[in-house]
């Protein structure tokens, strides 16, 4: 037994007796979880689903669950918190910085949830978590990976459930070596907060490995994209790193195929599942790409998450970031329950506690000192015949 | 509902930034006629300048905010003197690009290192006095009371500043080239130096807010300036009145009401009628609802809900 598992079996043995103890002392009592999503706008379909994830963690907190715990155990949680409901306050962060700066300012000021969760976007998620920070209620980020995040975490407040797009960088670049012999990388990526922050990690990996890294940045919802393919191949880069959006990507790789750019043999998509579907009518422009997504697999996300999703929604899950919400909103509930009140700075100190021991659908959730997600497991997936195929690659 | 007052101060304090906006607005299309598509650019200037000189450059944000203002007043002249002499429908197209290219030169920009500027924005804007506040023990809730009676002090100041400022003969000069060219330029008046000084003013005003805003908000992006801003602030005018300063005021308080009340109305009716509309529906129906609204101001309104005082002889 490592020393990390034995620190861990301690801390979870801490926490599942302090979580028994507070569950028989506190009183009944509602407690409020904020949440900001984009409900509508842009980022609409994220936003549902993270809405979904969140939403489906707070059911089963309030119907009484076994949480599985990273040493294989399970603790029973429930029903609710603190003898009480979960009460989970949703707010339209309208896809805008100013909405979703209206919607975190209600959740604090007038409904005084105990935990905010949210959002989508690195953008809305930075100001937002200032904001948070400043006023000392606990944060817990679902979906922005952007590595200026790591400045908000520094308060003590701040968490993020998800990896930053620093260790995607390094991802991407391992294996674009490895699968592409990539001597030079360039870059392709929406000119957003995520795309600059992803950019910026993946050229700082390249730099350490020593690869030449060139960078092009394209605006979003363009009718044309030829002259940015142009751009990009100009360099003639070994390797591709690019993402894009479904529409986007639609156009991208649609113009790639008929400018004959060898997308299957040098190409690496970021975050495949953010187009694999809207590509599927035509999968001929999108075969053979290589690429890397957040893993949300294995028996328990099967079981705890997905089967239950379809089973609500009849649909399958819309994204990744649903699971990252659930496991976001497990560890809220955990971590009130832990506190055994809804007082901010207890509340902020039992969610590093908690996300020691928890085992989210997403993989382990522990944080580093700025509240950063540590570890971020990354599946490596290749488009085949219109669907995103699990995918050894020949990495070390 | 002390929070609930705390939430209040936060829209009013945004919302006397808006009302600002609103004014700078009034300034040149309620008295000079301009149709300035791109308002939201001297807002955007305001908030930058501001935010590069004193983040980045280490000035005082009193100091800071003006220079964000004087650089508005200055982009307002630049924007209008290629093209004062066009007509309106040219001249508000223009516009809108020229508040376009601003919004994509900061998108593309970076001001210190890769994760500063650009898509990323700048965070950690200081705010004024917010030292002190805390280093005397005051609370959130007090520095925003503070903060509100800082915004409700500029806009006291905008409002006064334009109403003396439409009584002056610059401003009847205005007012007439607002209607024609011609009678303006019968009596010797030289059209597109009035125009660049609208723009100016106006452009000012816009910066002023932009600066209250950064300092405020504590972080800015290219996000924040996107053209569905001046949308707002043309909203805002039309509703309140062109030409009259108080509707301007009025026309910002509606449109802010309608808003944000839809984080509140569906629960209120549930409340007290049992009705029950989902939130989310409701705000996405907000700006179809300001659109309607406009339709029946100007249909049945034509002037606005306060519309501009005319002397009888103008009439």
């Amino acid at each position: 037994m490592t020393r990390r598992n034995i620190a861990s079996s301690v801390l979870g043995a801490a926490a599942a007796a302090a979580i028994g103890f507070a569950a028989t002392t506190a009183s009944a009592q509602e407690v409020k979880f904020g949440m900001f999503t984009p409900l509508t706008g842009t980022s609409s379909v994220v936003g549902l689903d993270m809405l979904r994830g969140v939403q489906m963690a707070v059911d089963a907190v309030n119907a009484g669950v076994a949480v599985p715990m990273t040493d294989g155990t399970t603790m029973q949680l429930g029903p609710g918190v603190l003898g009480g409901p979960i009460n989970l306050i949703v707010e339209d962060a309208e896809s805008r910085p100013q909405g979703a700066m209206d919607a975190v300012r209600k959740l604090v000021t007038v409904d005084q949830v105990a935990v905010v969760l949210g959002e989508y976007s690195s953008g809305r998620t930075q100001p937002t978590g200032q904001f948070t920070t400043e006023n000392g209620v606990p944060h817990i980020s679902i979906g922005a990976n952007s590595p200026v995040l790591r400045e908000v975490g520094t308060g003590g407040y701040f968490f993020n459930a998800i990896g930053l797009a620093g260790l995607q960088g390094y991802a991407l670049v391992d294996m674009a070596m490895a699968e592409l012999g990539a001597g030079n990388v360039a870059t392709l990526f929406p000119n957003n907060a995520w795309g600059v922050g992803v950019e910026a990690a993946t050229c700082e990996a390249a730099t350490a490995a020593g690869i030449p890294c060139t960078t092009v940045r394209y605006e979003e919802q363009k009718t044309d994209y030829r002259a940015e393919l142009r751009q990009v191949m100009a360099s003639n880069p070994d390797t591709v790193i690019f993402f894009a959006y479904g529409a986007d990507a639609i156009l991208i790789l649609r113009q790639a195929f008929e400018l004959g750019i060898d997308v299957a043999g040098t190409w690496l998509a970021a975050e495949m599942s953010n187009w694999a579907a809207d590509v599927a009518p035509t999968p001929e422009i999108g075969e053979g790409i290589r690429g890397i997504e957040h893993a949300v697999a294995g028996e328990l996300y099967e079981t705890a998450y997905h089967a239950p999703y379809v089973a609500a929604f009849g649909e399958e899950p819309l994204t990744v970031f649903g699971a990252f919400g659930y496991d976001a909103a497990m560890i809220a509930a955990l971590a009130v329950e832990l506190a055994g009140t809804t007082d901010h700075d207890a509340v902020r100190d039992a969610i590093r506690v908690v996300a020691e021991t928890y085992q989210g659908v997403t993989g382990n959730l522990a944080f580093d000192e700025d509240g950063m997600r540590l570890v971020q497991a990354y599946g490596t997936f290749i488009y085949q015949s219109g669907v995103m195929t699990p995918y050894t690659p020949m990495m070390p | 509902m002390t929070g609930f007052i705390e939430f209040l101060v936060y829209l009013f304090t945004i919302g006397g930034i808006w009302g600002m906006l609103s004014l700078s607005l009034n300034v040149q299309f309620g008295i000079a006629g301009l149709i300035n598509l791109g308002h939201v650019a001297f807002f955007m200037l305001g908030a930058y300048v501001s935010t590069i000189l004193v983040v980045l450059n280490g000035w005082d944000i009193t100091f800071g905010i003006f220079a964000g203002g004087a650089a508005a007043a200055a982009f307002g002249m630049l924007m209008a003197l290629p093209t004062a002499r066009l007509q309106q429908d040219y001249w508000a197209i223009s516009t809108l690009a020229v508040a376009e290219i601003l919004r994509i030169f900061f998108l593309n920009t970076s001001l210190d290192g890769p994760y500063v500027g650009q898509a990323l924005g700048v965070s950690g804007i200081p705010r004024p006095l917010r030292d002190w506040f805390n280093a005397e023990g005051y609370s959130n809730a007090a520095y925003n009371w503070f903060f509100l009676g800082l915004v409700m002090a500029c806009l006291l100041a905008t409002l006064l500043f334009c109403l003396w400022l439409s009584r002056t003969p610059f401003a009847r000069t205005l007012k007439a080239l607002r209607e024609d060219d011609a009678v303006p330029l019968a009596l010797g008046k030289r059209v597109s130096s009035f125009r660049i000084r609208a723009m100016a003013i106006g452009g000012a005003i816009g910066g002023l807010a932009g600066g209250l805003f950064a300092h405020y908000n504590a972080f800015i992006e290219p996000e924040y300036f996107r053209p569905i801003e001046t949308f707002l602030i043309w909203a805002m005018v039309i509703l309140g009145g062109a030409g009259n300063m108080i509707g301007s005021l009025v026309g910002t308080l509606l449109v802010m009401t309608l808003y944000n009340s839809s984080r509140f109305v569906p629960g209120w009716l549930n409340d007290l009628f049992g009705w029950t509309i989902d939130g989310r529906v409701y705000g996405s129906l907000r700006l179809v609802l300001i659109g309607v609204i406009i339709i029946l101001v100007i249909l049945y309104l034509p002037n606005g809900l306060l519309p501009e005082r005319r002397r009888k002889s103008a009439q």
